[in-house]
């Protein structure tokens, strides 16, 4: 025996390390390419290896051979399912913040009461354990020490990996923050337990056999010792049973769940601990039997439990004595510690707080952090009074082993997780009730009354399996899992899911959430009022806020779709706080359900579509034929040249394609998620009134746009509910589940005539009601009619024209030849007669039938003009025209033009006086035929004059651009109301009295500019003035002309008045 | 309408290296290499078989995840 001294200062000296360790590791004073290593989270996954690897498998070794390694060999195989298993679940525990175990199965078989009994037999099934470490702990003491201070370094290795695990395991208000401090606390015990164990083997290796052929040649010399090794391993029963519990283990032990999911490791990390967890798993199993050997020689009758310890001993090796007892205390701390954080947060989340949630309506987060402390404190406590109580005897796998078989109760209840969504809470239930009752009968009642013999007979049991030599684990297991098993399918077959759990699956299996479960919208404040009931009022407010910072969302500007994934980012982070359970309680307290349920249904088409965008590239088989479909209906969607905008049955845009975007100008990704009356004005308004009607229909709107008026023919079809998530009707082929106002081309005829700006009139044909079962939403189909309404109005236009064109000639024809005798006849008169008042009376007749005559002329002008419109005849006396004119044409400049039809229109000193200004450039040459553009000017200078005021103004300006020159002429007068502008290229059509104007001068002007390919158009404003510009086609540049460049800015001004 | 896939998911992989490692482990193939004149080592020298399915096993599904990132 040493002394104790060394032992409590190595072990002291360890824990030290340990906490400097992680405090340097939680201030970052460590690396971060250490603390955040691949290597660092495969050590942390080797608490695995406990007491029971480190003392105890030496023993295992002893009874049963080489079925020690199945223990290790179990996590090897669940390492080769790391892409089946570990993934899947690392991803479900990310993504829904799974904690603990107890929320993990709480969340795929809802129900507080999953989450209650995982807490209740997780406790039950590791506090044993954690006994087991104290026990390993001072039995390795026993082995080198004096029996005096042993309880005093019980108490104190126990007191500091309390204080360690508050410290360091309980730093975050969430369990699924990682604990960088906990994390490289952990790796670094695993490395020194390898780093001791290994040191303990080479030194049976080299110090007592003295190599590998002196132990080769000790097996030689000992063939019943590899006899021993090997035997148990025909049997099988034993070794398959070990490798089934270890396969479990490996991720269902509090532990290792805490460190392998729970911290929230990438994949990356997950799929080096693939390889690196197994090779570690080797690398410590690999000094076994070495030491096992090597202690059979040189310290025969010690117990093998502590020959790793007792060897070294027995050499007089006491520096290598001291280092097993770190490795020892490493490999008990270590699983002490993770274990009673994982074991508080199970505690908390599943039976605490059920009962009592009300506690964290003051100050949540601080009570949520010291009533996980608190219980971390309370798990080691109860650890420590077990070992106490010494109620546990027998070989020192044996806790591990029970607790083994128990969390093997959990894997019928994970394959329903990860692979049978058919799988029941109910099931799952009365499998885990009926294992654990059978684990407790022949698992853990055995545990405790080892000494007092079993109440079951275990021979027996084993015999009834057909085992020759019963161990601890084997029946436990058989029968447990068997039952458990049984009973999990028997029950999930006949008991039916509830809506809740049928999600879960869902959800589970990576198959997002159910068409008819996604979470419906909630605002901002709903969501905090119902986490304040639960967490108060502060803490509501920041959990709110702290969703919806990760959304990137402003909280005043939610749309529907924006409120569900704000709703269901709290719900996670909540079930990260305080288990999924009491997250969707705390969710759902006082939401009434069904309220709001037609825009979830609108969500739901929306939340399909974003996670199907997202996730087009990984599905496979009949889900990727279908998205194909889906893709190419998408885009035939987003191509077609009309307007297409679907809502959903709380009339909130679902679809808004690419030529509805071009219509009204408002982006698909500014619309979709909004209620129609919300888009931006005027479309929200003037679509929500048609959105409104419920019947199917056609209408025709107009919309006053920022960029002008536009016209829209609207086809309103409604949806059957069916065609939505959760609908019960089922398509049949020919039969879509829209009905359509009787198609765009059966109604389009139908329209009625534009309705007024801003108003919606049902103009066409309305369809028959809705179809039966809807409303599922509507389709609103926009054709843009602007374009082709002006192209039409402009048809129109030149028709009547034309029309009253040939009416012209025709009236001139026949008043011309009347009028010619007429006028002949009163010249003959007048010379003929010699009375004066005869004479003067034949004069008069002359003056007023050249008048006539004159009148008559400007109607032939017009009629030969004003035929160059559209349609047959019209359209070929039109071309002759314009050869005609084309014959006429040459470079005439517009300045002069101008000058000429100023001096004409000066001639009548009658008229009213106005100042008339000729701004345009001298060099300005258009082609035309010089007396038509004249007559032109002159027409648009008298309505000028005559529209001004005494003493007003008349300028004509001009400017070249491309191809064309643009001259306006601008008066300052009473201009023309609104509703007459169309109508004052007319012929006949005047604004002036009746004897002032014939209401042909600007029908001529009009003609005139299009025979000449040019355009004329009126800007008017009443009480300001008029604007009347002409374009006519600019003169390509002759030799003679300096080009365009060269041209000034305005010419000189000619005044005339 | 899918082109021919040119290598086995990581799932599938994973389900060849399960079965090929409980084949060695749990059937009685395992008599093969757990006998007493094979000697204690083959066993690791097994065991280190698993550790490279297991590498296999997770090359796959990184080269997976990189060809198919899912989130």
């Amino acid at each position: 025996m040493t002394s104790d001294a060394p032992l409590l200062a190595a072990a002291l000296g360890y824990m030290a390390t340990l906490f400097l360790l992680a405090h340097a590791a939680e201030r970052g004073r460590l690396p971060t390419a250490l603390s955040r290593h691949p290597v660092t989270y495969v050590f942390s996954l080797g608490i695995y290896a406990s007491s029971w690897t480190y003392f105890g498998s030496v023993g295992v070794a002893e009874q049963y051979g080489l079925t020690f390694i199945a223990v290790a060999l179990g996590p090897t195989l669940a390492c080769l399912a790391i892409p089946v298993v570990w993934l899947p679940l690392l991803r479900l525990v990310r993504q829904y913040q799974l904690g603990t175990l107890a929320d993990l199965f709480a969340f795929r078989y809802p129900g507080r009461l999953t989450g209650a009994a995982v807490a209740v037999f997780a406790l039950v099934a590791s506090v044993p354990y954690l006994a087991q470490q104290i026990r390993g702990v001072v039995s390795s003491a026993r082995t080198l020490a004096s029996e005096q201070s042993i309880p005093t370094l019980a108490l104190q290795v126990t007191g500091l990996l309390a204080l360690f695990a508050v410290l360091f395991g309980a730093r975050h208000v969430s369990p699924r923050e990682r604990h960088a401090g906990l994390a490289v606390a952990m790796a670094f015990a695993s490395l020194v337990k390898v780093v001791a164990l290994l040191a303990v083997g080479a030194f049976a290796l080299w110090g007592v056999f003295g190599g590998v052929s002196g132990l080769v040649q000790w097996q030689e010399a000992h063939p019943e010792a590899m006899r021993a090794v090997f035997t148990p391993l025909e049997e099988g029963t034993s070794w398959g049973s070990l490798i089934l519990l270890s396969f479990g283990a490996a991720f269902l032990l509090p532990r290792q769940y805490h460190v392998a999911f729970a911290e929230g490791p990438p994949d990356r990390w997950l799929l080096s601990a693939g390889w690196g967890f197994p090779l570690y798993l080797l690398l410590i199993n690999l000094p076994i039997l070495p030491i096992l050997w090597a202690g059979q020689q040189v310290a025969p009758g010690v117990s093998a439990d502590v020959l790793v310890l007792a060897l070294p001993h027995a050499m007089g090796a006491a520096w290598l004595s001291l280092l097993g007892f770190v490795g020892g205390i490493a490999a008990a701390s270590a699983m002490v510690i993770v274990t009673t954080i994982a074991l508080a947060s199970m505690t908390l989340n599943s039976l605490v707080l059920p009962a009592r949630i009300e506690v964290l309506r003051h100050d949540a987060y601080a009570r949520l952090l010291w009533l996980r402390r608190a219980l971390i404190a309370a798990i080691v406590v109860a650890g420590y009074g077990l070992y106490l109580l010494e109620a546990q005897t027998g070989p020192l796998v044996q806790p591990g082993l029970v607790s083994f078989v128990a969390f093997g109760q959990f894997l019928p209840g994970l394959f329903g997780l990860l692979f049978w969504q058919r799988a029941t809470r109910a099931g799952f239930l009365a499998g885990l009730g009926a294992g654990v009752l059978v684990w407790m009968a022949t698992a853990m009642l055995p545990l405790f009354a080892l000494s007092e013999g079993t109440p079951i007979d275990m021979a027996v049991l084993a015999a009834g399996l057909g085992m020759r030599s019963p161990d601890l684990w084997t029946v436990p297991t058989v029968v447990s899992l068997s039952i458990n098993g049984l009973l999990f399918a028997v029950v999930s077959l006949f008991t039916r899911q509830s809506a809740a759990e049928v999600e879960a699956a869902r959800r589970c299996a990576d198959r997002g959430s159910a068409p008819v479960e996604v979470a419906p919208a909630t605002s901002a404040e709903a969501l905090t009022g119902r986490l304040a009931w639960a967490l108060g009022q502060e803490a509501a407010q920041k959990e709110v806020e702290r969703a919806v910072e990760a959304l990137g969302v402003d909280r005043g500007d939610l749309r529907p779709a924006e409120q569900r994934q704000l709703r269901e980012l709290v719900e996670r982070n909540l079930s990260g706080l305080i288990g999924p359970v009491l997250a969707r309680m705390v969710i759902n307290h006082g939401a009434s359900a069904g309220s709001d349920e037609d825009a979830a249904l609108a969500d739901q088409i929306r939340f399909l579509e974003e996670r199907l965008g997202q996730r087009s590239g990984v599905l496979q088989g009949t889900a990727a034929q279908l998205d194909v479909l889906r893709r190419y209906l998408r885009s035939v969607l987003e191509g077609l040249p009309l307007g297409v905008c679907a809502l959903g049955p709380d009339r909130s845009v679902i679809l808004w394609n690419r030529a509805l975007a071009v219509v009204t100008g408002v982006p698909g990704e500014d619309a979709v998620g909004l209620s129609i009356g919300e888009v931006p004005a005027p479309w929200g308004e003037a679509l929500g009134k048609l959105a409104q009607e419920e019947q199917q229909g056609v209408d025709q709107i107009t919309v006053r746009a920022r960029e002008g008026q536009r016209s829209l023919r609207v086809h309103r079809a409604e949806l059957e509910r069916s065609a939505l998530p959760g609908g019960a009707g089922t398509e049949t082929a020919g039969t879509p589940n829209v009905t359509g106002a009787g198609g765009i081309a059966s109604t389009a005829g139908t329209a009625g005539p534009a309705g007024t700006a801003g108003t919606a009139g049902t103009a066409g044909t309305a369809g028959t009601a809705g179809p039966a079962g809807g409303s599922g939403g509507m389709v609103l189909l926009v054709e843009d009619l602007t374009e082709r309404e002006a192209l039409q109005a402009q048809l129109i236009h030149h028709d009547r024209l034309a029309s009253m064109g040939r009416l012209a000639a025709g009236m001139a024809h026949e008043i011309g030849n009347p009028l010619t005798g007429i006028t002949c006849l009163a010249q003959n008169l007048e010379e003929e007669t010699d009375t004066p008042d005869v004479r003067d009376r034949a004069r008069m007749i002359v003056e007023q039938a050249l008048r006539i005559s004159a009148i008559v002329g400007s109607l032939k002008t017009f009629s030969q003009a004003g035929s160059a419109g559209s349609g047959g005849r019209a359209r070929q006396a039109g071309v002759a025209d314009e050869q005609r004119v084309a014959a006429r044409v040459g470079r005439v400049p517009l300045g002069a033009v101008v000058d000429d039809a100023m001096r004409f229109v000066a001639l009548d000193r009658m008229a009213r006086k106005v100042t008339m200004e000729n701004l345009c450039p001298e060099d300005l040459v258009v082609l035309g035929e010089r007396r038509q553009l004249t007559q032109v000017f002159v027409n648009l200078l008298l309505n000028a004059r005559d529209a001004s005021s005494v003493r007003g103004q008349v300028i004509v300006t001009a400017q070249a651009s491309g191809e064309t020159a643009t001259a306006s002429v601008i008066d300052h007068g009473a201009g023309i109301p609104p509703d007459l502008v169309g109508r004052v290229f007319e012929p006949f059509f005047t604004t002036k009295a009746p004897a002032e104007g014939t209401g042909l001068g600007l029908s001529l002007v009009y003609s005139i500019v299009r025979e000449h390919g040019g355009e004329v158009e009126i800007e008017s404003q009443e009480g300001i003035g008029t604007t009347v510009s002409v374009r006519l086609p600019l003169a390509p540049p002759s030799k003679e002309d300096p080009g365009p460049s060269a041209w000034p800015a305005s010419s000189s001004s000619k005044t005339s008045s | 309408m899918g082109a021919l896939r040119e290598r086995n998911s990581a799932a599938e992989i994973s389900t060849i290296a399960l079965g090929i490692g409980v084949l060695f482990l749990v059937t009685p193939v395992r008599l093969v290499w757990a006998r007493a004149e094979v000697g204690w080592g083959v066993a690791f020298g097994v065991w280190l078989g698993l550790v490279g399915l297991a590498v296999w096993c997770a090359r796959a599904t990184r080269r997976e995840m990189r060809e198919r990132p899912e989130r």
